[in-house]
């Protein structure tokens, strides 16, 4: 059977809204770090189906791309909430308001 | 791949190589790191210097995925000079903060060779592999004092908005993708000018245009800025405000005038908008503030709001002329906002301690430190606009480009923020020199060494445009316009 491409698109713009809602409305960090995967994946999919439907590789080429730099990003906003943990002690975003003015 | 398609990328082939180098050999240097820095410090002089020789040639290297042009050129330029003085402005104040490693200067090079390759980029992947070097290095540059909860928690918030506005700018580009079938700029252009304006295509247009806006810190984009900036070591906050948005400028230009021309009425009404909106909401916010970086990081957003202007009015407008002010504007921005950044790490670096960066410190500073008020004043004249200073140019050429597209209101309103604007500016001048100091202050030693070398490039640099614009106004034409040639 044949999966139409507007079914990946589909999926991919539901994802994507339920990552940025994560990252708007979650209060613990690593939510708000796994809702921009979410996000980051959704895009990929979408990348996926639509390399699909075009009959080119560039979509796919795209997703090798963007997978190493989500894994970089990731890394790096693991190593910074890892030092802000140890400064502060917790992980609960709007607790980090000592800035502002 | 050939050999050839090495002289592409040979500006920034010389920043990775000395990256590499500065983070090898920090390590083995003593208490003094001057071999260190001078090894960053050449390699970006380097830099700048093979991309300014390289003017005048097109070329395009890997399947088209990265060019050289004078647009190119352009801002590999910009950015050298950017990144020497954010280098001559650290060594001092990393001391003083105990942090002076080899990885800074590694992490700024690397930001700046994604930069560069942004401005370069004429492929989706290319421009996006570009963007997150720069933003990568940018997070950990806003973090680097680790121990410091502030600095940390700028980096997270950098991190955070930095990562939600990457995913939305991606989203709407694998729409285009989806549109054109190719990731080609050029072959973008034409697939969607095949297929017209559609709601869809408007809609990728939006996310693109949010994505980009949160880069830049366009309101109501700009929540993070003034945090990342009050939070982040000075030198990298002087950095962030002239380099990555510089650079989002760039791609913002060629995104939009290449890949999305054809949606040119819905993201330069989107445009106007944004402009209107980060006029107001950097002017009014940074009158209300005592911390001058704060200030400073309002008055940022302030000047996005203008470049924002020149951007509506050049998908109004038939000719180049807003692109061509934009360019200007950012080279004359780059001097005097790193410059004020410049003083500041100087204040700071002179009393780690006590130094609070606060408005009431700068009372009675024309008789602590007179070159550094006369300066620090300069820089403020700049960014009000006054005649004579480089500031006053790029707003002169700007705000002329937007009434040519027949957008006069919007060019009256950009004048009167820029009125306002001379309200804040003003005021630091005010308390430099007029202003009894409020508690007893300890004689510092004079600004010395590389940071005053930095102060003189800036001062230079904002003098320089200021009075003789003529050579940066004809490369700023001869850069725009011709994006694949």
């Amino acid at each position: 059977m044949n999966i139409p491409v507007e079914w990946y698109l589909i999926l991919s713009a539901f994802l994507f809204v339920i990552g940025a809602a994560g990252v708007l409305t979650r209060r613990n960090l690593f939510i708000v770090l796994f809702s921009i995967e979410l996000m980051m994946n959704a895009v990929n999919i979408n990348l996926v189906g639509l390399s699909r439907l075009h009959e080119n590789l560039i979509g796919q080429t795209f997703v090798l791309f963007t997978m190493t730099v989500a894994a970089a990003e990731a890394a790096v906003g693991l190593a910074i909430v890892a030092a802000l943990y140890r400064n502060r002690k917790t992980l609960m975003v709007d607790l980090f308001d000592s800035l502002k003015g | 791949m050939t050999a050839m398609d090495l002289i592409v990328i040979l500006p920034e082939l010389i920043l990775v190589v000395a990256g590499c180098l500065a983070l090898v050999v920090e390590p083995y240097l003593k208490k003094d790191k001057t071999a260190a820095v001078t090894i960053v410090a050449t390699a970006l002089v380097a830099s700048g210097a093979v991309a300014f020789g390289l003017a005048g040639e097109t070329r395009a290297a890997f399947g088209n995925m990265v060019v050289l042009n004078d647009y190119a050129v352009f801002f590999k330029v910009l950015f050298a000079v950017a990144g020497v003085i954010t280098v001559l402005m650290s060594p001092r104040y990393l001391a003083a903060y105990d942090r002076h490693l080899g990885e800074y200067y590694a992490l700024l090079l690397f930001a700046i060779v994604g930069m560069d390759i942004m401005a370069a980029a004429r492929d989706l992947m290319a421009f996006y592999v570009g963007l997150e070097l720069m933003a990568v290095s940018s997070y950990l540059l806003a973090g680097f004092f680790r121990y410091h909860a502030r600095s940390n928690e700028a980096a997270l918030k950098y991190f955070l908005t930095g990562a939600f506005a990457s995913a939305i700018t991606l989203y709407g580009l694998s729409l285009v993708y989806g549109f054109a079938g190719a990731t080609n700029y050029q072959q973008i252009g034409q697939a969607l000018q095949a297929t017209g304006n559609t709601t869809a295509i408007a809609l990728a247009t939006a996310l693109v245009v949010v994505g980009t806006g949160f880069k830049v810190s366009m309101a109501p984009f700009h929540m993070w800025t003034p945090d990342v900036y009050q939070g982040a070591p000075t030198p990298v906050a002087g950095f962030f405000s002239v380099g990555p948005k510089a650079a989002g400028f760039s791609a913002i230009l060629m995104l939009f005038l290449t890949v999305l021309d054809v949606s040119r009425s819905t993201w330069s009404i989107l445009f106007i908008v944004l402009a209107v909106l980060t006029m107001a909401v950097g002017n009014l916010f940074a009158l209300a503030q005592k911390n001058i970086k704060r200030m400073l990081a309002y008055s940022s957003i302030a000047h996005v709001g203008y470049l924002a202007a020149g951007l509506g009015a050049l998908g109004r407008a038939d000719d180049d002329l807003a692109g061509q002010a934009i360019l200007l504007y950012l080279a004359a921005y780059t001097f005097m906002n790193l410059g004020a950044f410049a003083i500041l790490a100087c204040l700071k670096t002179q009393d780690p301690a006590g130094h609070g960066y606060t408005l009431a410190e700068f009372a009675g500073l024309a008789r602590r430190a007179p070159w550094a008020a006369v300066l620090m004043s300069l820089f403020m004249f700049s960014l009000t606009g006054i005649p004579g200073t480089a500031g006053f140019i790029g707003k002169f050429y700007l705000f002329n480009a937007v009434v040519r597209a027949d957008l006069a209101w919007l060019a009256v309103l950009a004048v009167i923020f820029s009125a306002v604007s001379a309200y804040y500016y003003l005021r630091v001048i005010m308390y430099m020199f007029f202003r009894e100091p409020e508690r007893e202050y300890v004689p510092r030693e004079a600004i010395g060494g590389p940071l005053a070398a930095a102060l003189a490039l800036c001062a230079a640099g904002v003098i320089f445009i200021g009075l003789l614009p003529g050579s940066l106004w004809d490369a700023a034409v001869s850069s725009f316009g011709n994006f694949f040639g």
